[in-house]
């Protein structure tokens, strides 16, 4: 009887601790999860599948699924059960470079296309439907930058916004500029952000790409004959940046941008993978 | 028998929602031939500043 007592009791303490995780959880996606302008998926195209894996996996301790999209393999990077990443083989397509690719929520992606093609931008991928998921487009943007469009049917679970960091997930993303100006206007159109400057340092704008809820992401100029070409970059969020990195050259990647005191107090570290695909540790806040 | 029955629901519930959270019903698995947009180091960096 108090064994029975006592597995009864532990079931529903468990339960207790399952609904107070879910009302957080809750709580901290009172935001709409499929808000237009908020990023919510992010893919990374590989010519190296396994030595893909065997980084993220070492750097993040991410494990991963073997799976298919439209009868295409398709790898699922997870923590826990949450999704957090996708890893697409590109290795059989023309010109199709390393990088990963961020994709934007949005109410119609077929508007939205259209919208892209008459700025100037261009279709990679004509809208299709993902599995019951989305229906999704890869454009480039005027500036030529890749990016992601998601007609999202549910939320993806596990996605977060930046307020709710957490360690090995994406939660913010910066547009790097060549044409500042005309990239603001651009995004303004396209997602219906708000913009505001947060700051000025060494003559470079940050602004800030607010939905009416939160803000989204970053955007600033690029320097002249900058080594990066007009892009989204994504941030993963990371407890120790300096230490983290230190385990990147040994994977087969490379640090870009070490952690230095005069940038975001040393918490910003910028590398590539060992297929070349950039991307941004950062521990948030800092 | 009422917390027997209690139990076996919690325990439903919770495997219910646990096969939720695995299922693979995420990303989108679209590659595209799109270039790399990083010159490996051949011209100035980014100059990171503001937020996060």
């Amino acid at each position: 009887m108090i064994r029975r007592f006592l597995t009864a009791s532990s079931i529903c303490a468990a339960c207790v601790v399952a609904t107070l995780a879910l009302g957080v959880a809750r709580g901290a996606a009172a935001v709409d999860p499929i808000e237009p302008g908020r990023f919510v998926w992010y893919d990374l195209m590989t010519k190296d599948v396994n030595a893909s894996k065997r980084f993220y996996g070492a750097l993040f301790g991410w494990r991963f699924e073997e799976t298919k999209r439209n009868e295409r393999p398709y790898v699922i990077a997870r923590i826990a059960s949450d999704p957090v990443a996708g890893l697409v083989d590109v290795s059989s397509m023309a010109d199709a470079g390393p990088q990963w690719l961020s994709f934007m929520a949005v109410t119609n992606v077929d508007t939205t296309v259209g919208l892209v093609k008459a700025a100037g931008g261009k279709v990679l991928v004509e809208p299709r439907e993902i599995a019951s998921i989305a229906r999704a487009a890869i454009v480039t943007d005027p500036q030529g930058a890749p990016l992601g469009l998601a007609q999202l049917h549910r939320a993806i679970p596990g996605v977060v916004d930046p307020q709710h960091a957490v360690a090995s997930r994406f939660f913010w993303q910066e547009y790097l500029a060549g044409d500042a100006p005309k990239a603001l206007d651009f995004y303004k159109r396209l997602a219906g952000y708000e913009s505001t400057i947060k700051e000025t340092r060494l003559g470079v704008e940050y602004h800030v790409l607010r939905t009416a809820t939160l803000p989204r992401a970053g955007l600033f100029q690029l320097p002249d004959a900058s080594d990066v070409l007009p892009s989204w970059l994504p941030y993963v969020m990371v407890g120790d940046p300096s230490a983290v990195a230190a385990k990147v050259p040994a994977l087969g990647g490379t640090i870009v941008l070490p952690a230095a005191q005069e940038r975001r107090n040393g918490s910003l570290v910028v590398i590539t993978d060992p297929g070349g695909a950039l991307l941004a540790l950062q521990k948030y806040p800092y | 028998m009422f917390v027997r029955l209690i139990v076996v629901g919690f325990v439903l519930a919770a495997t219910l929602a646990s096969l939720s959270c695995t299922n693979s019903g995420s990303g989108m698995g679209m590659g595209a031939s799109a270039p790399t947009r990083y010159g490996g180091g051949n011209g100035r960096p980014p100059v990171f500043v503001g937020v996060p």
